[in-house]
């Protein structure tokens, strides 16, 4: 590959991805571009951007966003995560319009977003995968071979959409007399989001842990393992907390899981950052394949901080034509908790509205998108910022994070910190006994105990007696904003 | 409950009703539940609850007080003020609290003694009196038993005595 240089960059994303990756883009001299849609005006990462244009149409309006990099004389489009980040059609028009596409080849994003087709590449490899089975939309399997072929692997299943991700299109069949109906209703799901109905039948491992070997493939795709996460906390298959390194593996299958990366990744010779995931059952020390995500992953702060890697220029390098090799050493503990924009009682309603407090933590990296006056919509992912604690080990940085968690002053938008916080206060957590359905299942939500409107009384008193002696306090009624949807 | 309240200006204890409808300082005392010192510096606040230090931040938006505290936001809403008429014991009551009127003890031109109940609103399964200010003239009623109230909708008119003395 020749080399080819970017001196400005289009992010098609928003949010905190989009001002970390101006971060890095401003660090290396390259000029940087938001778009963004109307409705976000006056956003953090608009402002910080050298140029900010406004979309038409939406973050998918893949056409549209070629347009304004051409127009705005970007050389390269970085598309974060999310939104556009594993279309292998963008990834081909972005590269068919001449400029260069942050990320791995359209093949390789196709080969691997096709849940069926990576399954039987990771096999051919010589990586573990579940035991399981593809129906296709157009060959239907007879009833019979299908109940035959499912008790074969062993219940309960796991139905998946063959085109899903992001944790929609899935399904967790645990008795025999569910699978049709299940089945059904996976294939109209899948119809309606991912336009097919491709389903692939898989075991299901109920205790299983969630654990990714981070790669980064040269310009040449020679692939390197910058080691791993477990990102087992999730709901709605959603993770919420994840570290680095994985805790609680043998280096055996430390070094297993790094190769069994590796090898699939060079089987494709893939390029730029990706991450191989896996389900990792602790009972029997083995691990499966479960997908591959061709893009920086939201996670990627834990293991910069372990590796000492700017992930984001490591992906800028490659896409320039870097070739060379990378010499893994991680040092530390890192662990990061997703703040998002919903109740923390486990209903996960989101909330929404203007930002009129915001004070973050000192001592540990924010990955914000963020601040005073910003507003949070619903029509967006509620991802609102990342904390990432490090240290020398991992219940140093289990203490720093929720320290931290716990001086993150955000109001009146309600978040999922109290969440975060009781959930690296777990005993759970801490013996690393976490597995992928922890916090639907078995996680005990607490009330908030505390007594607000005492408190929101006495601090209108204090203002009112600052600013005037009188004689009766003012009487007020107040309105808490939790309970109300 | 009664908050200790200490910051660079002032000290002095308040007592708060349990859903903070009213505060008032040592001249209009509510019984005591639980006991707070609450030390305020700057937009940061701190008190014990529980035996643990609880530390939080607020900022005013202009009447809008919004609160977090160990990861959890809130916001207030001031329903109105009322200092300059409630200092002579008149002026406009209105409900602090979506409710029922369960009872009604005035009528358009009762006279009322300061602390004597106006009427007693059922809101959060909770009865709330409502209490004159000050001696008053009832100068309108604008509810009656027994009907729902929106919060901030005006219940009583009141017109201080002395006020109608001097004028």
């Amino acid at each position: 590959m020749h080399k080819r240089e970017i001196r400005t960059l289009l992010v098609a994303n928003r949010g905190e991805i989009a001002r970390r990756i101006f971060r890095t883009a401003r660090r290396l001299g390259i000029r940087t571009v938001a778009i963004y849609d109307k409705e976000e005006k006056g956003a953090l990462y608009i402002k910080e951007a050298d140029l900010a244009l406004e979309l038409s149409g939406s973050f998918l309006d893949g056409e549209e966003i070629v347009d304004l990099a051409k127009q705005a004389g970007a050389d390269a489009i970085h598309p974060g995560y999310g939104f556009l980040s594993e279309k292998s059609s963008f990834a081909e028009l972005v590269e068919k319009e001449g400029l260069i596409f942050v990320g791995p080849s359209p093949q390789s994003i196709a080969e691997m977003g096709d849940k069926a087709r990576a399954r039987t590449l990771a096999a051919k490899a010589g990586v573990p995968v579940l035991p399981g089975f593809k129906i296709n939309e157009e060959e239907p399997l007879m009833r019979e071979e299908l109940f035959a072929r499912s008790r074969e692997i062993g219940f309960p299943l796991l139905l998946k959409s063959s085109a899903g991700g992001g944790g929609k299109g899935m399904r967790i069949v645990y008795h025999e007399e569910h699978l049709l109906g299940q089945l059904e209703s996976l294939r109209e799901e899948s119809l309606r989001l991912f336009r097919s109905a491709n389903i692939v039948v898989e075991r299901f491992l109920p205790n299983a842990r969630h654990i990714e070997v981070q790669l980064l493939g040269n310009s040449k795709g020679k692939n390197f393992a910058i080691g791993d996460r477990d990102c087992s906390l999730q709901r709605f298959q959603q993770k919420i907390i994840e570290e680095a390194p994985a805790p609680k593996l043998s280096a055996a299958t430390r070094q297993a899981l790094h190769e069994a990366a590796v090898s699939l990744a060079d089987s494709i010779a893939y390029q730029n950052a990706g991450t191989i995931e896996f389900l990792y059952d602790p009972s029997r020390e083995s691990f499966y394949f479960l997908e591959m995500n061709t893009r920086l992953q939201v996670e990627h702060p834990v293991t910069e901080l372990t590796s000492g890697l700017d992930l984001v220029e490591e992906q800028l390098k490659i896409a320039m034509g870097y070739s060379g090799r990378y010499e893994s050493s991680c040092r530390g503990h890192a662990i990061e908790a997703r703040i998002c924009a919903e109740h923390p009682d486990g209903s996960f309603r989101p909330t929404t509205g203007t930002v009129l407090l915001y004070e973050e933590p000192l001592g540990v990296r924010v990955d914000s998108g963020i601040g005073y006056k910003s507003v949070v919509l619903s029509k967006f992912d509620n991802l609102l910022a990342k904390v990432v604690a490090y240290g020398d080990n991992r219940m140093e940085a289990t203490i720093k994070l929720r320290d931290a968690l716990q001086h993150f002053y955000i109001a009146p938008v309600q978040t999922n910190i109290p969440l975060l916080v009781d959930l690296l206060s777990s005993t759970v957590f801490e013996h690393a006994q976490m597995h992928t359905r922890y916090i639907s299942e078995q996680f005990a939500f607490r009330e908030n105990p505390l007594p607000p409107f005492a408190l929101a009384a006495a601090l209108y008193y204090d203002r009112e007696k600052k600013e005037k002696e009188s004689y009766f306090g003012l009487l007020a009624n107040f309105e808490l904003y939790r309970g109300l949807s | 409950m009664k908050i200790n309240l200490k910051s660079s200006v002032l000290y002095r204890k308040i007592w708060v009703s349990a859903q903070g409808i009213g505060f008032f300082d040592e001249q209009r005392k509510i019984p005591e539940l639980e006991s707070y010192d609450l030390e305020i510096s700057g937009n940061s606040f701190s008190f014990m609850y529980r035996g643990e230090s609880v530390k939080g931040k607020f900022a005013f938006e202009g009447e809008t007080l919004v609160v977090a505290i160990n990861g959890y936001s809130y916001s207030f809403e001031p329903l109105g003020d009322f200092r300059s008429q409630h200092e002579v014991g008149g002026g406009e009551f209105r409900a602090q609290l979506p409710g029922k009127v369960l009872r009604l003890n005035v009528q358009k031109g009762s006279l009322v003694k300061k602390d004597d109940v106006l009427l007693v609103l059922e809101a959060m399964k909770m009865e709330h009196a409502v209490r004159a200010l000050g001696d008053a003239e009832v100068v309108d009623v604008y509810v009656q038993e027994g009907m729902q109230v929106a919060e901030g909708e005006l219940l009583v008119l009141l017109k201080p005595l002395d006020q109608m003395e001097n004028g």
